[in-house]
């Protein structure tokens, strides 16, 4: 009973931390997908690869969108004739550089501005190199099915899904049909839905924290402190299997400071790239071998880099 | 069509009452025992928001066969879990919990205000710290710390320790919530290890030295606490250790660098 109290303890208390900033996060992305009309973005795209790739890198900072809902965006964008250097950027950019995540990574790492700088760097460095690869080729070249095949399945989709925002919702978690005249009704509901939806992953998350907490013998615990490899390792499996909303993962990662800095770090820099809920979206949206390198690709260069950070000395 | 409907108000329910349970345990006095109170604000904010939010998705035209079973089961498993959590059991880190907690505010006692950074015994000056401000000068910092101290503590015994005429004093530290808390503690020398029952409050007024030998790191550690440890190089040689009553607020949230600390 006393270690049921303690997991029952633990778990509550990073949800309830949690829980503002993902309200926050949830709140951001229902107003950029209720008053931000698509058309608006592609204006503001540069022409050159640096340039897009600038664009999709920082374009979170202005249309922050959770993983959980940045891939039916992305590929909207894509099949709305965006860069793919501009939209695979901003595919692993967008759910962790953005004010929300960067706020609430500050303030889970008490104030460590240093955690914020490396989670940045983290996630784009693999998202520029995805980028600028990918980027050559068209959104045909990328996505499952050919671009006018594309078009007319988000025609289809979009008569039956039935939005009335002024333009299509991009987001996952939305299945709604709205109709409400007022646009702040319409924000509040998307808010509580996506809020909704995204909270079973952060409750997930969050009481596998606290199982690993309450019953993790302390050798592991030795094992996991002594060795880079296997901390940074363990680390980055538990975040493709928790899927932590971007919004909430650095209050989960931050009860871990037992291990090394670049532990938590591959934490929260592979969590918004590759996740459970991720993996199946690339496989169903995207070509196979793009898929795979949009996996493999960041689980590499993550493990490699916090590996080389937890030997740095004074790294991080 | 009824099935659509009385889901989207379950779902709208729901979220309302999640936020109602945030606003209500925001203003609570049980706050401190899962979160740091700096974040109290935060969580009556969302709390209030949230409910709203789920209010409006109750009143909204229900979707077609679009149900979020797996969401909806989520959240009423982990309102009932943190219903448990906050009014079920004592808070897992502190097993002798106060009866009456003092109101949760940041704002720590200065001098001249009902609270003197030092306590005098025997004509002696001994500075109030907690222990993981004291932890923290030792081993973090390398500032310089006082070597006369007095601070509280919970016990923690091994028959090593008892050979060794010495108890371990532990302090939980809540950062941000009790997922990261810490409790650092040190050995300290008293005359019959006995007079100090595990999980008991002390007051320790002693002189911070420097150990003989370094302490095995996992030597001891506070039960029920994964992130527990002791300075390795300084122990306290015990000039006064008496059994308190636990006090108002058993954890720390704050570590402060110089007089007057948090205590």
């Amino acid at each position: 009973m006393e270690s049921f109290n303690l997991f029952a303890s633990l778990a509550s208390a990073i949800v309830l931390e949690a829980a503002p900033f993902l309200l926050l996060g949830s709140f951001v992305g229902a107003l950029f997908e209720v008053l931000v009309p698509d058309s608006f973005i592609e204006r503001m795209i540069p022409k050159t690869v640096p340039g897009q790739l600038g664009f999709g890198l920082f374009a979170g900072m202005v249309l922050p969108t959770c993983e959980c809902g940045v891939v039916p965006v992305v590929r909207k964008l894509l099949a709305r004739g965006v860069p793919p250097a501009t939209a695979i950027t901003y595919l692993f950019a967008a759910p962790v550089i953005n004010p929300v995540v960067l706020l609430s990574t500050y303030f889970a790492f008490q104030s460590d501005l240093t955690m914020v700088f490396w989670r940045c760097v983290l996630v784009g460095i693999p998202a520029l190199v995805l980028g600028g690869v990918l980027g050559k080729g068209t959104a045909a070249d990328i996505l499952n099915l050919p671009k006018p095949v594309l078009r007319q399945m988000d025609d289809i989709r979009n008569e039956n899904h039935g939005h009335d925002h002024g333009h299509e919702c991009g987001c996952a978690a939305c299945g709604e049909t709205h109709d409400e005249s007022s646009r702040i009704r319409a924000v509040l509901v998307h808010t509580g839905i996506e809020f909704l939806s995204m909270s079973k992953f952060l409750i997930f998350g969050a009481c596998a924290a606290a199982l690993f907490k309450t019953f993790t013998p302390s050798s592991v615990l030795d094992l996991m402190q002594g060795n880079n490899f296997i901390s940074v390792g363990s680390m980055m499996l538990f975040a493709v299997l928790s899927s932590v909303c971007s919004e909430a993962d650095a209050f989960v990662a931050a009860g871990f400071s037992m291990l090394p800095k670049a532990a938590m770090l591959s934490f929260v820099a592979i969590g918004p790239m590759v996740d459970l809920k991720l993996i199946p979206m690339f496989l169903s949206t995207f070509k196979r071998r793009v898929a795979l390198a949009l996996i493999v690709v960041p689980v590499v260069t993550i493990f490699y880099l916090c590996v080389l950070l937890a030997y740095l000395e004074g790294g991080v | 069509m009824i099935m659509d409907r009385l889901h989207t108000i379950l779902e709208g329910l729901t979220t309302a009452l999640l936020g109602a349970f945030m606003y209500a345990f925001s203003i609570s006095d049980s706050y401190w025992m899962l979160l740091s109170p700096k974040f109290q604000p935060l969580t009556a904010t969302a709390g209030f928001l949230l409910f709203v939010t789920g209010a409006a998705m109750t009143t909204r035209k229900p979707p077609r066969n679009v149900r979020r079973w797996g969401a909806l089961c989520a959240m009423l498993a982990f309102l009932a879990l943190a219903c448990w959590a906050v009014l079920g059991p004592e808070s897992a880190f502190a097993p002798d919990p106060p009866k009456k907690h003092t109101p949760m505010s940041l704002e720590l006692p200065e001098p001249g205000e009902g609270f003197e950074p030092r306590l005098t015994l025997n004509d002696k000056e001994y500075v109030r710290i907690s222990t993981p401000e004291l932890f923290a000068l030792i081993e973090g910092t390398n500032k310089e710390y006082p070597r006369e101290i007095a601070m509280r503590g919970m016990v923690a015994r091994s028959p090593d320790l008892d050979k060794r005429g010495m108890i371990a004093v532990f302090r939980v530290n809540v950062f941000c919530c009790l997922a990261d808390a810490v409790a650092p503690g040190f050995l300290v020398s008293v005359d019959d290890p006995d007079k100090y029952p595990q999980g008991s409050w002390v007051r320790v007024a002693g002189e911070v030295v420097e150990s003989a030998e370094s302490h095995a790191n996992g030597e001891i550690s506070l039960p029920g606490m994964l992130m527990s440890f002791v300075s390795l190089n300084h122990e306290i040689r015990g000039h006064d250790v008496r059994i308190i009553d636990p006090p108002d607020m058993p954890f720390t949230f704050e570590v402060r660098d110089k007089e007057p600390f948090a205590y």
